[in-house]
């Protein structure tokens, strides 16, 4: 009961405020609050309007404004120290000291006679595959020209030797600028006659010897 | 309380209020005054259309200590990131091409007379391997292009030098580099491609 008295008391004396002060009160607030955004605004185009001026008087500083700025020294190194340093402690093997570069490895190389080539605009795919067999033709035999007809049956060896000449005739054909690897011969799945010989003395061989075994074996048995 | 409550309350209001518009203003003399003669002094400010910023000639400097006039640039939302790319060939009059390519920025600019019309962040070449600085000619094109030296991919290629410097399309991350090359994104490199011709100048300032 106390405590409601005591409100009604505080009610009182807040509406006990005459009409035009609570107004007053008002409107001050109002503004006040109403004004907190025009001026931000109003403090943000200035900022602008500065960076703006500053852009005229120089365009590079435009392109610095979109810069993500410049590669810092050592940015492309890493050691990773923190996780490195334990995992070496533990195992006893000395890490060489300093950073290490973290672009590409060594170069590698590779057979550019079966590359297309790269300056011509769009180059055609079959092109490099076709030379070849031109030069075949003149490579082919040396005793002397052989018809065009006649180069795929005397000029297609399927162990691969006579393909060497062909294939380095291809790179050569095909204008490579650089040097010209040995291409490795292509292997043959059907083995030589040699090699078929070979296979078939070794399993008779084999079966000779385990049935010139087993029968000695039976006749010690039998003894 | 609450009637006491309500009225702290609202004083404590007024006053944050006030607080505020006294910084807000405090803030905007700060900024105002040093700009406020040379705002009012020059009167052809830069026009911005959300894609570019045009102004009077201005002259941007290239590696010879030559300079080359300037009428427009693309504007980019803040600082680009290591892939982003801008390209915008809108209103942009045909005139010479040429390419301006800032390593201690990491950017390149392509310009059509005296506009920006392509705009991107490069890798460039390793301590170890850097990229030559100058002026460049693009002594040949390709957009298929696999480095016989490297082993690599590198599509949309434009040749600068003869031992194989040259821009192409690469994966632009943070922490990468390249072998002196100049790394574009990809799709940045088609629309490069596409815009340059050979023998079109090709200028890059030092790191």
């Amino acid at each position: 009961m106390g405590s409601n008295g005591a409100k009604g008391g505080g009610r009182r004396r807040w509406t006990g405020m005459s009409q035009r002060t609570r107004r007053r009160l008002a409107a001050v607030g109002a503004a006040t609050l109403l004004a907190v955004p025009v001026l931000m605004v109003a403090g943000h185009g200035t900022v602008v309007e500065r960076a703006l001026a500053a852009a005229i008087a120089d365009p590079a500083s435009i392109l610095s404004a979109r810069s993500p700025g410049s590669r810092g020294a050592g940015a492309l190194t890493q050691t990773k120290l923190k996780q490195t340093k334990p995992r070496y402690a533990k195992s006893g093997v000395r890490r060489t000291p300093g950073p290490r570069e973290r672009v590409l490895g060594q170069a590698r190389t590779r057979p550019t006679g079966a590359l297309p080539l790269g300056d011509a605009g769009d180059p055609v795919i079959g092109l490099p595959l076709d030379i070849p067999a031109g030069a075949l033709g003149g490579i082919g035999d040396a005793a002397g020209p052989i018809g065009p007809g006649v180069v795929p049956f005397g000029g297609t060896p399927v162990t691969g030797i006579g393909v060497v000449g062909g294939g380095g005739g291809g790179g050569g054909g095909g204008g490579g600028g650089g040097p010209t690897d040995p291409v490795v011969p292509p292997v043959s799945v059907v083995p030589e006659p040699s090699t078929w010989l070979m296979t078939i003395v070794g399993f008779f061989a084999a079966g000779i010897g385990l049935r010139r075994r087993r029968s000695a074996t039976g006749r010690r048995a039998a003894a | 309380m609450p009637s006491r409550g309500v009225t702290i309350a609202t004083a404590a209001a007024a006053v944050i209020a006030v607080a505020i518009a006294a910084g807000a203003v405090v803030n905007a003399a700060g900024d105002r005054m040093p700009a406020a003669a040379p705002v009012s002094s020059s009167t052809p400010a830069i026009v911005a259309d959300g894609i570019r910023l045009r102004f009077d000639p201005r002259p941007l400097a290239m590696p010879d200590g030559a300079t080359r006039p300037v009428r427009s640039l693309l504007e980019t939302r803040g600082a680009m990131r290591f892939g982003d790319f801008s390209w915008s060939e809108e209103g942009v009059p045909p005139g010479p091409v040429w390419v301006r390519v800032d390593l201690s920025k990491q950017l390149i600019s392509v310009f059509r007379g005296e506009h920006e019309i392509g705009t991107a962040v490069i890798l460039y070449g390793t301590d170890g391997k850097p990229t030559p600085t100058g002026n460049f000619p693009i002594l040949a094109r390709a957009v298929h292009h696999r480095s016989s030296l490297y082993d690599a991919e590198m599509p949309y290629m434009l040749r600068l030098t003869h031992d194989g410097v040259a821009i192409h399309a690469s994966a632009v991350q943070a922490g990468a580099a390249t072998h002196g090359c100049i790394g574009v994104p990809e799709a940045f490199a088609r629309h490069l491609y596409g815009a340059v011709r050979r023998g079109d100048p090709v200028a890059i300032l030092p790191a």
